[in-house]
């Protein structure tokens, strides 16, 4: 079968993971792990949407946005996307179900691009939202499920929904 | 040189930012001009560069852009020195409300 992964990262991702933060290592290894699924994924997607872009660039000291930028622009699988057409009939479906605003869109965003996972270290994000369209979870997870191949199995039934 | 024209629809702070710096301000003759400008200058500085080791391409390139990044930020001391993760993903909800506000309350509405 034809391997596919549609994939957000946080914006807490990529700050935890390129600021080497001591205390999240599962967020480090991410990296890493995007880059031998770049390799092994014949179609690895790995997207990021403009309010993730914001957020890390506004915490990151402007002398290192390009480098980030050059960063995110270093392979043709990641996608970097506009969020202001995200359809707003997703946006008030992720409201109803207890969404912050700012959450809502995120999430509205994965289910509009057929992702497969949000991968965020804030609980609030992916303790709470629970559907079938995509899967939330922190790095850790996310590694775990990679590393045992259980992940192929739930892309396979997300999949299977759609 | 044969011109191709499109048609695009960009953010209004996005344009009010280009006219101001780029079209009021002489630099560039009109709109068309500054647009033109952006994109060449937006190449050059993340496509084109020379610093990049010859023939890095893909996954490597991704690995290569990463360390540098890290690197960099890590001779600027770490991101958020003394804060803990907790408190870092405070600060991070905290930019993402206020840039749902700024970019996209008016748009979508807020809840």
């Amino acid at each position: 079968m034809k391997k596919s992964m549609r994939l957000i990262l946080d914006a807490n991702e990529y700050i935890f993971g390129i600021g080497k933060a001591i205390e999240k290592p599962y967020s480090m290894a991410l990296f890493p792990s995007i880059r031998t699924l770049m390799e092994e994924v014949s179609e690895f997607r790995l997207f990021i949407p403009e309010i993730i872009r914001d957020e890390v660039q506004r915490n990151l000291a402007p002398q290192r946005i390009s480098e980030f930028y050059r960063f995110m622009f270093s392979d043709e699988r990641i996608i970097y996307s506009s969020t202001y057409d995200v359809p707003k009939v997703l946006i008030n479906k992720y409201h109803e179900l207890g969404l912050k605003s700012e959450d809502a869109l995120i999430a509205a965003f994965a289910e509009w691009q057929g992702v497969h996972f949000i991968v965020s270290d804030n609980r609030h994000f992916y303790e709470e939202l629970k559907v079938e369209q995509f899967i939330t979870c922190n790095a850790e997870e996310f590694l775990r499920l990679l590393t045992s191949g259980n992940i192929w199995q739930i892309i396979e039934q997300l999949e299977a929904k759609r | 040189m044969s011109m191709k024209t499109v048609t695009i629809a960009i953010p209004e702070d996005l344009y009010e930012n280009l006219k101001k710096h780029l079209v009021d301000s002489g630099r560039c003759e009109n709109l068309s001009d500054a647009i033109q400008l952006s994109l060449r200058c937006f190449l050059d500085e993340y496509f084109n560069y020379p610093d990049e080791p010859p023939g890095l391409e893909g996954p490597s390139k991704f690995m290569y852009h990463l360390e540098k990044l890290r690197k960099e930020i890590n001779e600027m001391g770490g991101l958020f020195p003394g804060k803990s993760s907790e408190e870092v993903i405070e600060i991070l909800r905290e930019t993402r409300r206020q840039i749902y506000e700024e970019k996209y309350a008016a748009h979508f509405g807020r809840k």
